[in-house]
């Protein structure tokens, strides 16, 4: 009986620390989790609080570079081998067209994620300081921004790697919105492209940028990330408990030391955290941290696999400079901007009003300027820090969700119900057919 | 200690999902429609010439690659019989390829879709036949096409392919219907009007390589039934005036054959690029006619 429990206990391979050191050391040993605390806030901890959205964007890139390895294998970037092999993937690679699917939804949802993440730290002013000493929740917010900034660039440059018409067209409408840039547009575009028009100096620009460049790029920027966010001590709403604390008038706990690197050279590496009653408020990062990434890990792969397996993967005619896809759209995170250009484009007899330039350039220069000075000028107070619609923030809440709401509407508009010739269709009206050479 | 306990349910749960997932892709893997056929075909060359000869069937994703022409065409992993003799009267996709023209365009030089048509990437029937899919503009070249656009004789659109390497031959074997129309340009001194390879008038279009035009370049709001280039082009020589009033382009009268025959001319009009070899070389008579100007070569 011993014996059989033995063996069944080492099948369902389950360990129970029997220490609340014990828990702690297996997290600070580990080299896949000992960037992780040893001890973790409940409310941290809680799907209502952050949806684990952050997390879901890393898993999302882990699975977008696992994926993109193996497509870097099999692609060809050529512009006479691009679409070749991306057919090839699609009808005689084993398994090809799974990992091409799961590729490009994976990078539509990392997007999405990545977005929504953004929303739900602005709503909860997560970017807001606490109370514990030398946190700078701002600037772990302006690397989010570029972290934001680098994923649509990402997904950007590898939208055009299939070399279809959906890609050709795609880059194009989206270099010629930077060419309204001014001053610097025409030289950004061409630096964009290696040359004036979108050929194998494009092709092999955007590859390099999209395998190479902006992947290392955002694994520097998600490293500084998470380390400030330790540095920062955790989420924004584990300094709402210390608040909480203060409030209560408990008996003061004691001074606590987080070690982050353990003793070295007889110094010890001291981060000062939010003082929180760790046995009311805390856990062992170790399982219940660990447990929790795993459900968020399978939660993602599985949404992303049935994802894709029920949209299939466009790949249009090959990329044909001389016959414009109908409509042309750029990709859809950027269909708010094409709306945008194409609703601020306005001719008054002779006279035409540059759409790009406000639309394209000027609108969301602004949005992304705001974004990353909102820190400093956001003066509600530190209770708003890490609390979902804080009460002195509701204005800025209001303005911010009216912003993302257009920004919302704008996309659906331009993804769903801009047809051929830019024509506006309700969604209740179908699409003239195209007419076809056969 | 709940949060813990519903968090290992659910790691089990979405673990269990997974692996459903997985075999799903697996199962999906292993039973691809092209495997069904191939069995077929063994089945067939069993009966028929017995087992031993049906081990010889190679079996996986079966291509030709013919590189002079950048072409990989998997219909050889369905349509296995091509080139065995006594399947003659097979049923498709095993029936072999008429011997005859075989010889003179060896599949292994000329693959299938330069010909038929078709996605050669592809394999499986939908995306292989292309007759209804979204994204490619070269469908097989066959009965259902023809259906769909009401010509005289569906199976002859195959020929507009023929003349893409043949554009320079005054009569091409086999090719009726082009060599019809080639005689008709001639006859109706098309010429006078239109400019083909650099030689005629420019009174009406240029029409060198009308071919590979846009779809989107035509009007169809006088065109009955499916907007299609094929279909605006067999309206427009059944009466040029019907689809475009203005147009200076008298009335031939033009029965159904002469219509199907010119729309397959001017369509196999396109800007192709062939290594030379694949051009059949010019023949001292009968004398070229007015289109086939040297300079194009």
């Amino acid at each position: 009986m011993a014996a059989e429990k033995t063996i069944w206990k080492k099948l369902i391979w389950t360990w129970k620390p029997e220490s609340e050191f014990e828990a702690g050391d297996s997290i600070v040993r580990n080299l896949l989790l000992h960037w992780f605390p040893s001890k973790i806030t409940f409310r941290s901890l809680s799907y209502r609080y952050s949806f684990w959205l952050g997390t879901a964007s890393a898993i999302l890139f882990g699975i977008l570079t696992v994926t993109g390895v193996v497509l870097m294998f099999l692609y060809v970037p050529s512009v006479e081998r691009a679409y070749a092999s991306i057919k090839d993937i699609e009808f005689a690679v084993a398994f090809g067209w799974f990992l091409r699917g799961l590729h490009r939804i994976g990078a539509h949802l990392m997007v999405a994620v990545v977005f929504l993440h953004a929303v739900r730290v602005f709503l909860t002013g997560g970017y807001k300081n606490g109370v514990a000493a030398n946190q700078n929740r701002p600037l772990n917010w302006i690397i989010g921004v570029v972290l934001l900034l680098s994923t649509l660039l990402l997904s950007f440059t590898g939208y055009l790697l299939p070399w279809d018409q959906l890609a050709f067209w795609a880059i194009t409408v989206g270099t010629n919105i930077a060419l309204a840039a001014p001053v610097v547009g025409e030289q950004t575009r061409f630096l964009l492209l290696g040359g004036n028009t979108i050929a194998q100096g494009a092709l092999i620009r955007f590859y390099v940028l999209h395998c190479v460049f902006l992947p290392m790029l955002v694994l520097l920027l998600f490293a500084w990330h998470m380390w400030r966010i330790r540095k920062d001590g955790g989420l924004a709403c584990a300094d709402q408990l210390a608040l909480d604390q203060k409030q209560e008038k408990a008996p003061p706990i004691k001074s606590k030391t987080y070690s982050l690197l353990g003793i070295a050279g007889t110094r010890t590496v001291h981060v000062e955290a939010a003082l929180v009653d760790e046995d009311r408020h805390a856990t062992p990062a170790s399982p219940s941290l660990t447990l929790r990434l795993l459900v968020v890990i399978l939660a993602t792969v599985l949404l992303a696999s049935l994802m894709t397996i029920v949209v299939e993967a466009p790949l249009e005619e090959p990329a044909n400079p001389a016959v414009t896809s109908n409509p042309a759209k750029a990709p859809w995170y950027f269909l708010w901007l094409q709306e945008l250009v194409a609703d601020t484009t306005v001719r008054v007899g002779g006279l035409t009003l540059n759409g790009a330039l406000v639309g394209g350039i000027i609108v969301p220069g602004i949005l992304v300027g705001l974004l990353l000075v909102w820190p400093y000028l956001d003066r509600s107070s530190v209770r708003s820090a890490g609390i979902w619609f804080g009460s002195d923030r509701w204005r800025q809440n209001i303005v911010f969700l009216i912003i993302v709401l257009a920004i919302l509407i704008l996309t659906i508009v331009g993804t769903y119900m801009r047809g051929p010739y830019w024509g506006l269709y309700w969604p209740w009206e179908t699409w003239p057919d195209l007419p076809r050479k056969f | 200690m709940v949060a813990k306990n519903r968090d290992v349910a659910l790691i089990y749960a979405f673990g269990a999902i997974l692996l459903l997932v997985t075999g799903w892709i697996y199962w999906d893997y292993y039973r691809p429609e092209w495997k069904t056929y191939q069995s077929g075909f063994r089945g067939l060359i069993t009966g028929r010439f017995g087992a031993e000869r049906a081990q010889q069937i190679p079996s996986g994703i079966q291509q030709i690659w013919v590189a002079e022409l950048n072409r990989v065409d998997r219909c050889v992993t369905c349509h296995l019989g091509l080139e065995w003799e006594g399947l003659e009267d097979a049923p498709n996709p095993y029936r072999a390829h008429p011997p005859g023209i075989l010889r003179k365009h060896p599949l292994a030089g000329y693959g299938c879709t330069i010909c038929h048509g078709g996605q050669g990437f592809a394999t499986d029937v939908e995306s292989a036949h292309a007759t209804g899919a979204l994204h490619w503009e070269e469908p097989l070249l066959a009965g259902e096409i023809g259906r769909a656009n009401q010509v005289e004789e569906p199976k002859a659109l195959l020929q507009i392919n023929c003349n893409i390497c043949h554009r320079y031959d005054a009569q091409t074997e086999g090719a009726d219907y082009i060599n019809y129309a080639k005689q008709i340009v001639q006859e109706k001194r098309c010429v006078l009007c239109h400019k083909v390879n650099g030689q005629g008038s420019l009174l009406g279009p240029d029409l060198t390589y009308v071919g590979e035009q846009s779809p989107e370049h035509y009007d169809y709001a006088r065109v009955p039934g499916k907007q299609s280039s094929i279909g605006w082009h067999l309206a427009h020589f059944h009466n040029p005036k019907d689809v475009a009033p203005q147009s200076l382009m008298p009335n031939f009268n033009f029965g159904p054959r002469e219509t199907q025959a010119l729309t397959m001319l001017v369509m196999s009009w396109k800007r192709t690029r062939l290594p030379s070899s694949y051009i059949p070389p010019p023949k001292a008579a009968p004398p070229p006619p007015a289109e086939a100007a040297p300079a194009e070569r």
